[in-house]
């Protein structure tokens, strides 16, 4: 296959100007917490059916693209992910804000997504067929298996107490088991309110935790009045700054791309394992959470990385890759067309024009992200007596647009109180977050893996797959004090 | 007063209560239950944190309860006002719950400038109403306004 001879499949007008808009367009609904890029391609769904079926298909993947970047826009000048895959970003990017330094996180998401979308575009492009075939091997055993390496993490996810962030973890856990139960049909927790039947989603706790938590921190500040304008706030970070992070944003670009692959997974997890890696494997890793460069990079790559890998599955198994991959197999048959094996053999230009239309998104952004980090950066100039009102103004109707129902208001609102006291107390929101997000396939893949191996869990040591990442668990949870012990081994002798 | 005491205790009581709801689930009998009841991981989770926040307490045994900043007031008043604008905002509609809120807030938090605050929450209430509602086509409860929005812009 002949990438480069290919280029021309999007070098009309009509197609640049779709990419460039729907990028555009991508960030700007991405930004607005609540507001996924999943929603956004459903919204332009209708009116992709004028246009040819190639063109369609990149502009939706561009919007993926621009929406994934754009959700860490608000994370960082105003603790309110856009998108739950930027809720890792808000870890450091806020912090970074808040110190007068927002343009240099804001030009570390644009330059760290760009790297991260590059790298796995270069491997949907190279590799797509093959890696679509490791990941079908995944079942519900693999997916435990992954999930419990996910959960290892929680007590280094923030410079937190450890503890403190099991228990988080654990809240965020109680959480997911809100609703349903998936085998039974029993319902948990739902005190006879129809609309936790389905469980609680996953966004209006994420706005709550981390945008209406803050806003009651905000209120409680005494210095009202000190609002000193830091236009160091707009300044982009050096070249030296973006050296420091090369190796984080590679890691986190290949955790990513992996994660995306596996069908379901997507950037929330990715982020969240990519900053978690960053920050084990970083020189600074006490200043995470404080506001470190290195922090705002990893999960930027990571999530950005996951929309490349998320196309993978998608496009060589039909099998979408995440919630907005899922919208894009609906426009997919809107065209007529059919993802899977036989896309890459019958319909190749298809597959160049995506690849195309992704990557262009990607420089579109980094050129948008990096222009518009000065004017974004100045949001955080803003004076509080307007900034926070606005942002509550955005978790509403980020929270209630989501399934139009106020109960997502109330529970928007209760987790709100809770971050707030949790923080004031020395928890942090992330753990919470990652056990949100892993609760569900915890437990789903854990009862669907039982049944599989008719109640004999042992069988989970017959899996390779499943073994490679118990052993990464155990590393996970057991690296430093066997380094520590080796270490005192060492000097004793 | 040992550290963190209060706040851990909080969290044993909640779990306890918790622990205690999941004995009103329904039976299921195992051949449906597959080897996992519904009650199994709650309780797996509720006695996990029961045990952490102990062994926490334990570790904090030795360590005095920092004196923490006092709630503002403001805090509170800021939480009461968002509470009363959450509940009004269903009868009332969204759009004057937005104005409400942003007049009143900014000036709750101090800020005297009343002209610009009218102004702020005059724009901020229309780009609520154009990007979202006439935009984006997302349906939130009008209130009292809801015949005159359906009867002009729809």
């Amino acid at each position: 296959m002949d990438i480069f001879s290919n280029i021309s499949l999007i070098l009309d007008a009509k197609t640049l100007a779709l990419i460039l808009g729907s990028t555009i367009v991508g960030v700007l609904i991405g930004a607005l917490p609540g507001l996924s890029s999943g929603m956004a391609i459903a919204l332009l769904l209708p009116f992709t059916i004028y246009l040819e079926p190639s063109q369609a298909i990149a502009a939706m993947a561009a919007l993926y693209c621009g929406g994934t970047f754009g959700g860490s826009i608000t994370a960082i000048l105003i603790n309110a992910p856009g998108a739950p895959p930027a809720a890792a970003t808000a870890f450091d990017g806020f912090p970074m804000a808040q110190k007068g330094q927002a343009g240099k996180a804001l030009g570390m998401a644009a330059v760290s997504s760009v790297v991260g979308g590059v790298i796995s575009l270069m491997v949907l492009i190279t590799f797509a067929p093959t890696l679509a075939r490791i990941a079908y091997k995944f079942g519900p055993p693999e997916y435990f298996a992954l999930a419990i390496f996910g959960l290892s993490m929680l007590a280094s996810i923030s410079s937190k107490s450890p503890v403190k962030n099991l228990i988080g973890g654990l809240i965020g856990l109680f959480v997911a088991t809100i609703g349903v139960h998936l085998t039974t049909g029993i319902s948990r927790f739902t005190f006879g309110v129809d609309e936790l039947f389905e469980g609680i989603s996953f966004v209006p706790v994420l706005i709550g935790l981390f945008a209406m938590s803050e806003i009651l921190v905000q209120a409680s500040k005494s210095e009202l009045f000190l609002e000193r304008i830091k236009f160091s706030a707009i300044k982009l970070p050096s070249i030296n700054e973006f050296k420091s992070c090369g190796k984080s944003i590679l890691r986190s670009s290949g955790i990513g791309t992996f994660i995306g692959i596996l069908p379901a997974e997507g950037g929330t997890v990715s982020a969240m394992i990519g900053y978690n890696e960053a920050r084990r494997w970083s020189k600074n890793k006490e200043n995470f959470g404080k506001g470190e460069i290195e922090g705002v990079a990893a999960p930027e790559s990571a999530n950005n990385a996951a929309t490349g890998g998320a196309m993978i599955p998608t496009l060589a198994l039909g099998i979408p890759g995440s919630a907005t991959t899922a919208v894009i197999l609906g426009g997919f048959q809107i065209h007529g067309l059919r993802a899977g094996p036989y896309l890459f053999e019958q319909q190749p230009d298809l597959l160049y024009t995506i690849f195309y239309g992704m990557l262009l998104a990607n420089f579109i952004f980094l050129i948008f992200g990096l222009m518009g980090a000065k004017i974004f950066s100045r949001i955080s100039l803003i004076p509080r007596g307007y900034l926070w009102p606005s942002v509550f103004v955005f978790c509403l109707v980020g929270s209630y647009g989501l399934s139009q129902s106020m109960v997502d208001v109330y529970i928007m609102l209760i987790s709100g109180v809770m971050g707030f006291f949790l923080r004031r107390y020395g928890f942090s929101p992330a753990p919470i977050i990652m056990g949100i997000v892993l609760g569900e396939l915890v437990e789903n893949s854990l009862a669907q893996s039982i049944i599989i191996f008719d109640q004999n869990i042992f069988m989970f040591f017959t899996r390779p797959i499943c073994l490679l990442f118990f052993g990464l668990t155990f590393l996970s949870l057991f690296y430093r004090p066997i380094k520590n012990l080796i270490m005192k081994g060492k000097k004793d002798e | 007063m040992i550290k963190d005491i209060k706040i851990l205790g909080v969290i044993i009581f909640i779990s306890l209560i918790l622990f205690g709801y999941t004995f009103t689930f329904d039976e299921v009998p195992e051949i449906l239950a597959q080897g996992m009841q519904p009650t199994m991981m709650p309780r797996l989770i509720f006695s996990l944190i029961i045990f952490l926040c102990f062994f926490q307490i334990y570790q904090n045994k030795s360590l005095k309860s920092e004196n923490k900043d006092i709630i503002k007031r403001n805090a509170f008043i800021t939480f009461g006002y968002t509470l009363f604008i959450v509940l009004i905002a269903d009868k009332l509609g969204f759009l004057i719950s937005v104005f409400l809120f942003t007049l009143i807030t900014p000036i709750l938090w101090q800020r005297k400038d009343y002209l610009k605050i009218t102004l702020y929450s005059l724009c901020m209430t229309i780009f609520v109403f154009v990007f979202f509602t006439l935009v984006l086509q997302l349906k939130f409860p009008q209130g009292i306004l809801e015949d005159f929005i359906i009867r002009n812009f729809y």
